[in-house]
């Protein structure tokens, strides 16, 4: 009897019309990336790890996920997303990319609460998924330096239709968090915020997309404890009476403190798609009261033309810091009575306030085959120009010399959904 | 000679070469829809039409890569990258898809708040035509 309502309940589970609430769906990437540098690591994105000394490897642009869903009636249903990628971040969850509980009350009112994507920029809650996207990776100037993937909180979105345009308003509020790792040898940064919120709207018309949103958080965490050791130093020489030496020990203090900053991104973003030619451009600006958070003004263009299976396409793509480059004010050695390693302390915070700026534009030439509805191959070659000291994206040795620099990167890449 | 009727029935019945028939049931308030209004339904644009609340029921492969090519000019590979980045940001969840002519219909029948598109007209009672999409249009 026992045996027969096992086998009952069972049947009961796989039946066939309990089968069609479940979804089962994936998508993945396999890509090579080779970047002629000697002394950068190429990153995708700044949640990865640093290896300054790599020049080929799959591991940058290579990913798999899979994403569950179950539906419980019209209005509830939840869904699960898992990541297997490249990061710097070693804890299980890292790669959980969506885990939330949805309730659709209306046509026009959606209600998520859980793990999302988040949605500071257009493709932010997109950009893992390759086969989505025309490009090889989304464009490094304005998607590189946004290490934040998602966000534990509410999320709201309102559908209406207003002179014959569909828009769509969004709002999500809530924590986030990303592990970063740009110097080889540091131990990875922890990056939270227990306060962050996105305000979006996006119109749809036949053809075409506008979107323009806001988002600001305000940071909760520290730096790496080696970094913040470094801190508590640069404060007790502020507080020495050293004149010159102290009042640059506070400022070199106070530009490394994160925690309490409040970060500001802005975006407005316009992609047009008959079919044949394709044209997407975001204009993306970061503001923050410190030099070792990003700052500056992002923004690219791509434009394609679809030739049946074949599409070629450009894109270019630049940031410009707002942040100077930090430089020395006064000669730390010629202090009497000082520790010796007071200097390497200077340098060691002057390099760590100037490691983050970005300052670099890219050309890129690429070409996407769509082999099958679900199977495309892509190549992009990306020719690079950094300005001095404009290396924030790139994998470097800490202290390492920051020179102008030209890098030309080559990625052939098999993306694929299931 | 019988060789060329089979090919001459094949070209006819070939789905390229068809109308498309977008289809409700005839409980529905919609009377006329645009082509537009298809195309964001089905992009994951819109969910109402009249204030009333759409669920779209897609096609198979075939059927689907004539449809979007006929009201949006993409490729199917263009139409699965643009609803990737839909279900995988968890936005919007993919439609039900029907196999069949019939089960469509009989899917339409149940609930007055579906829409779908069919390479036939119906044959059945209790579904009505919103909007014929001619081959000729493109």
């Amino acid at each position: 009897m026992r045996r027969r309502t096992f086998f009952l309940s069972l049947l009961f589970i796989f039946s066939p019309a309990l089968a069609n609430e479940w979804s089962v769906s994936g998508f993945g990437n396999l890509a090579y990336s080779y970047e002629d540098s000697a002394n950068l690591g190429y990153l995708r994105d700044l949640t990865q790890k640093a290896h300054p000394d790599s020049n080929g490897s799959f591991l940058p642009d290579s990913k798999l996920g899979l994403q569950l869903g179950y539906q419980f009636d019209q209005e509830w249903s939840a869904t699960a997303q898992y990541v297997l990628a490249e990061r710097a971040g070693d804890e299980a969850l890292d790669g959980l990319e969506l885990a939330f509980l949805a309730y659709q009350p209306s046509a026009s009112i959606d209600i998520r609460v859980g793990r999302m994507g988040y949605d500071v920029f257009w493709f932010t809650d997109t950009r893992r998924v390759d086969f989505g996207h025309l490009w090889v990776r989304p464009p490094q100037e304005v998607y590189g330096w946004v290490p934040l993937q998602n966000i534990d909180g509410f999320d709201l979105t309102y559908r209406f239709t207003q002179a014959e345009i569909d828009w769509s308003a969004n709002f999500q509020f809530g924590a986030t968090q990303a592990t970063t790792d740009l110097q080889q040898g540091f131990e990875p940064n922890r990056f939270f915020s227990n306060r962050a919120g996105v305000v979006s709207l996006t119109a749809n018309g036949m053809f075409w997309r506008a979107r323009a949103s806001y988002a600001q958080l305000r940071v909760d965490s520290q730096l790496p404890n080696t970094m913040e050791q470094a801190r508590e130093n640069l404060l007790l020489t502020s507080q020495l009476g050293l004149g010159l030496v102290s009042d640059e020990a506070l400022e070199l203090y106070d530009s490394l403190g994160i925690q309490g900053a409040v970060v500001r991104y802005g975006q407005l973003g316009f992609e047009f798609n008959d079919g044949l030619w394709q044209f997407v451009s975001e204009l993306v600006r970061v503001d923050t009261d410190r030099e070792v958070l990003p700052n500056g003004v992002g923004g690219y263009a791509l434009l394609g033309h679809r030739f049946d299976s074949i599409t070629p396409y450009i894109i270019y793509s630049h940031f410009s810091p707002d942040t100077d480059v930090t430089e020395k004010q006064a000669d730390w050695s010629l202090v009497p009575g000082l520790p010796t390693d007071i200097v390497q302390l200077q340098q060691g915070a002057i390099d760590a306030v100037n490691q983050t700026i970005i300052n670099q534009s890219t050309f890129s030439l690429g070409v996407r085959w769509d082999i099958t509805a679900q199977f495309s191959l892509k190549s992009q070659f990306d020719w690079i120009d950094i300005e001095p000291m404009g290396h924030g994206l790139w994998a470097t040795e800490f202290g390492a010399p920051r020179e102008a620099q030209q890098v030309q990167l080559f990625t052939l890449s098999a993306s694929f959904v299931f | 000679m019988k060789i060329l009727s089979l090919i001459i029935t094949l070209l006819l019945s070939w789905p390229s070469l068809a109308d498309i028939y977008i289809v409700v049931n005839e409980q529905s308030q919609i009377e006329q829809i645009s082509q537009e209004q298809i195309a964001a339904l089905y992009l994951g644009r819109k969910r109402t039409m009249e204030s009333q609340k759409i669920i779209i029921l897609e096609r198979g492969d075939q059927e689907r890569a004539v449809f979007f090519n006929r009201i949006i000019n993409m490729s199917l590979s263009q139409v699965n990258a643009y609803w990737a980045k839909l279900r995988f940001s968890g936005r919007v969840r993919m439609p039900e898809q029907v196999a069949t002519d019939d089960e469509l219909f009989a899917r339409l029948k149940r609930n007055p708040a579906m829409l779908g598109y069919s390479m036939h007209p119906p044959t059945i009672a209790g579904i009505k035509v919103i909007l014929t999409i001619k081959d000729d249009e493109k």
